[in-house]
């Protein structure tokens, strides 16, 4: 490809609140045992055999997920904080995408009481700026509109 | 042999260039449009924009009218959805794996206090 594209960095926010104790969430979430029953993603899975941690920071993040074709997709990266219960990051999650480099996830949890959490994934992306200012600009939605109106 | 990939690599590449992607905008706001009313709003010659329509045509963004004489462009959705839609479904990619963590929570749960 002749053009080269214009890398920027791109965060993502996603908060949910959990009915669960900090301490729970935050080993859900740190012990392949229990990452392999709900990591997925949809229609994918990610076996136990294929995740190996090593919680401190530095340490290996390694998770294979598997597609519904048998497709391997493999993330090779290192986990970067690592505060039991309240902070974890992790980072070089490959990307099939050639506007997308590699990004940075860190989930932070907060203890709500009663038994309940908060979860906030800010998930830092590097992207192309062209592709930046299409979702900016709601493409994704504008040309399922279109597609309507062109049907019509 | 094109891949996916290969596939993506045309449509990112004419999608580089900012105006083509305010033709594409124009594109998807009205429909069909003639290479002539498309050149009206740029400060760049009619020949100018045809060049460009021929990169857009290639990477498959857009059909243009075979018979007519004007040969209006129409925008073609799909790959442009691919691209565009990727950080959407990147966040539902997320929302749908915090849905599982949930239930996968409950679960434990409830195995945990069997009297609830």
């Amino acid at each position: 490809m002749s053009e080269q594209f214009e890398m920027a960095e791109h965060t993502i926010v996603i908060e949910r609140e959990l009915d669960a104790p900090r301490e729970l969430v935050w080993k859900v979430w740190t012990d392949p045992d229990e990452v392999a029953r709900w990591w997925g993603p949809e229609h994918f899975t990610t076996p136990r055999e294929k995740i190996e941690f090593d919680l401190r920071p530095g340490g290996v993040c390694r998770m294979t997920m598997v597609g519904p074709d048998g497709v391997e997709y493999p993330n090779d990266g290192h986990f970067g904080i690592v505060e039991p219960p309240a902070r974890l990051s992790f980072g070089e999650e490959k990307t099939e995408h050639p506007m997308i480099e590699s990004g940075e996830t860190t989930v932070e949890l907060f203890d709500l009481g009663e038994g309940r959490t908060k979860l906030v994934i800010t998930a830092r992306l590097i992207c192309a700026n062209e592709l930046l200012e299409m979702a900016r600009m709601g493409w994704g939605s504008q040309l399922d509109k279109l597609e309507v109106l062109l049907a019509s | 042999m094109t891949t996916a990939t290969d596939q993506l690599s045309i449509t990112f590449a004419a999608l580089a260039d900012p105006t083509r992607r305010a033709i594409l905008a124009r594109l998807a706001e009205d429909g069909e449009v003639t290479v002539n009313e498309l050149a009206e709003p740029f400060p760049v010659s009619v020949q100018a924009v045809s060049k460009h329509l021929k990169v857009l045509e290639r990477a498959g963004l857009i059909t243009r009218g075979r018979s007519a004489q004007l040969r209006p462009s129409r925008l073609e959705g799909a790959p442009l959805r691919d691209v565009a839609s990727w950080l959407e479904q990147y966040r539902e990619i997320w929302e749908g794996r915090l849905d599982r963590l949930a239930h996968h929570l409950q679960d434990i749960q409830r195995k945990a206090d069997p009297n609830e």
